[in-house]
């Protein structure tokens, strides 16, 4: 077992007491290190399970779960918990707190001097994008949103290599959401972290996952990408989770980089520009919006690099 | 007026009488006070833990809390005859309903989030009785003890009647001499007593609630 594969779980079983079905069954999965996995299914798929069965919140009925190669059982359990981190739903801040001391509580376990801890705790404030002047307050102080952003911090202070998440953007506003989503994902493409997030909503699994698995009663349905999830639905129940026919959804996970083509005529700044980055939805939007025949797709430092037409957003479909 | 003033002028010709019954007075609620702390707390935590035994521990000492003090205190008499000894028996039996109910309440009430969040970062449950547990329990605990302190403060008066000492005897002695002013010998320390504890308890409990009015 090489230590590529961050989380590999090996045919875990988890049947609560009292329950006739096993709430996970004979699942195995492999995770590399690096993968932003989203664990996606309706409530009582197992999913939660699935995830709270790494730190041993809950504990298998069989099977063996382990982390860089080593059974997360081999470790004393504290051990193997400040190794990983945790962000749920309802945040759980500690109340009587500040928010420094909150993000220093596994620096404090692990003994850390307090210009370490310091320093941990104003990378990650800025990291989380959370202004300095907040670390003397406490946690009722914020919005459900920063508080999250404290949770996540404080998730990440101990500097572990893989993030577990239970829905920790479901209780919080659309918009804020949103702009969770965005930062986080920056700073998992920044650190490049091991993530496991759960989550019920569809549109979040695509968006930031880089592998979804979709459970369904206790099983595993499709480990895939958000593209091949989309594209080869592998049965019928991930087709209608994930929405397979909806060819919007589609198209907003290819990125304008993957199908341009080179310029056919220099770009004039009055034609409809795009990013690199932006999806094949937004540049079919603008195509129908502003009635072009291409949409000019700009790098990141605002040069031309390529086109798209109409033809190459449909060409898609067969490929 | 009168009798306050002969209740005082009493004071200054029995100087050390009066100090000595205060002193027995303070030290012996003070005893009985802790003594409920030290058992109530560390069971107040074994109930919020242990549901099954939460029942049978809170019903007894709920069921203690029915009987009048004086009659406690005279409960107490055939098995530890007079003096210093039973009395603080009787108050710490007095005691340690409020703290016990409150303990359990407190802990009961820590949010479970907090806990598994406390949990899953790998916190053991020795830390997180000490950092997470007790902090968050520790307004409603020490709203309990403030109960308990006016409640032990108000009946060692009647410590008095077995023997006990304290601000009592002057209460006693008079009614029993139709000695108003020296009844308020007795009476008023006693009430300041009660509304000083009070005040402290309050004090304690602002700074144990800081973080919810920041």
């Amino acid at each position: 077992m090489t230590t590529d594969n961050a989380i590999v779980f090996d045919r875990v079983t988890k049947t609560f007491p009292a329950a006739s079905k096993p709430s996970v069954n004979e699942t195995s999965l492999t995770i590399d290190k690096g993968m932003f996995v989203t664990i996606l299914g309706t409530s009582g798929s197992g999913k939660t399970t699935l995830l709270k069965m790494v730190n041993r919140i809950i504990e298998p009925t069989s099977g063996t779960i382990s982390v860089f190669g080593k059974d997360v059982r081999a470790l004393p359990l504290t051990e193997l918990r400040q190794s990983i981190g945790y962000v749920i739903q309802q945040v759980g801040l500690f109340p009587h707190m500040t928010i420094e001391q909150n993000i220093a509580t596994v620096p404090n376990i692990l003994g850390w001097d307090r210009e370490k801890t310091n320093g941990r705790i104003k990378y990650l404030m800025d990291l989380v994008h959370l202004p300095a002047d907040f670390r003397q307050r406490y946690p009722r102080q914020l919005s459900g949103g920063q508080q999250q952003r404290v949770g996540i911090a404080r998730a990440m202070a101990g500097d572990p290599e893989v993030l577990l998440m239970d829905e920790p953007f479901g209780a919080i506003d659309a918009i804020t959401r949103t702009r969770l989503q965005d930062d986080f994902l920056d700073i998992q493409r920044q650190l490049g972290k091991t993530v496991l997030f759960v989550t019920h909503d569809v549109d979040e699994a695509l968006k930031l996952g880089n592998r979804i698995v979709v459970m369904n009663e206790g099983s595993i349905q499709q480990f895939d990408t958000p593209l091949g999830m989309v594209s080869n639905p592998a049965n019928e129940f991930v087709r209608q989770l994930i929405g397979s026919d909806n060819l919007f959804l589609r198209l907003q996970l290819i990125r304008a980089e993957e199908k341009m083509t080179a310029l056919t005529e220099p770009a004039r700044a009055e034609e409809a520009h795009i990013c690199t980055d932006d999806n094949l939805r937004e540049a079919l939007q603008l195509l129908l919006r502003q009635d072009a025949r291409r949409v000019i797709v700009d790098n990141a430092q605002g040069t031309a690099v390529g086109q798209l037409t109409l033809d190459l957003i449909k060409m898609d479909r067969q490929g | 007026m009168d009798v306050l003033a002969d209740a005082y002028a009493y004071v200054l010709e029995n100087t050390d009488r009066f100090w000595e019954a205060l002193r027995v007075h303070v030290s012996i609620s003070l005893c009985a006070l802790l003594a409920a702390i030290v058992i109530c707390v560390p069971l107040g935590i074994l109930c919020a833990k242990k549901q099954w035994l939460s029942a049978p521990i809170m019903g007894t000492f709920n069921s203690l809390r029915v009987i009048p003090s004086l009659a406690i205190l005279v409960a107490v008499l055939p098995l530890l005859g007079t003096g210093f000894a039973p009395a603080l028996v009787a108050l710490t039996v007095l005691a340690c309903p409020p703290i016990l109910v409150n303990t359990y309440l407190g802990f009961r009430g820590v949010d479970p989030f907090v806990l598994e969040s406390a949990s899953g970062m790998g916190m053991g449950p020795n830390r997180i009785l000490r950092k997470i547990e007790f902090p968050l329990a520790m307004p409603l605990i020490l709203s309990g003890v403030r109960t308990a302190a006016v409640e032990v403060v108000a009946s060692a008066t009647l410590a008095a009647f077995i023997g006990g000492g304290g601000l009592g005897t002057f209460i006693i002695n008079g009614l029993g001499m139709y000695n108003y002013s020296l009844l308020l010998v007795g009476a008023v320390p006693v009430a300041l007593l009660a509304i000083f504890s009070e005040i402290v308890f309050a004090v304690i409990e602002r700074t144990a609630t800081k973080f919810q009015r920041a």
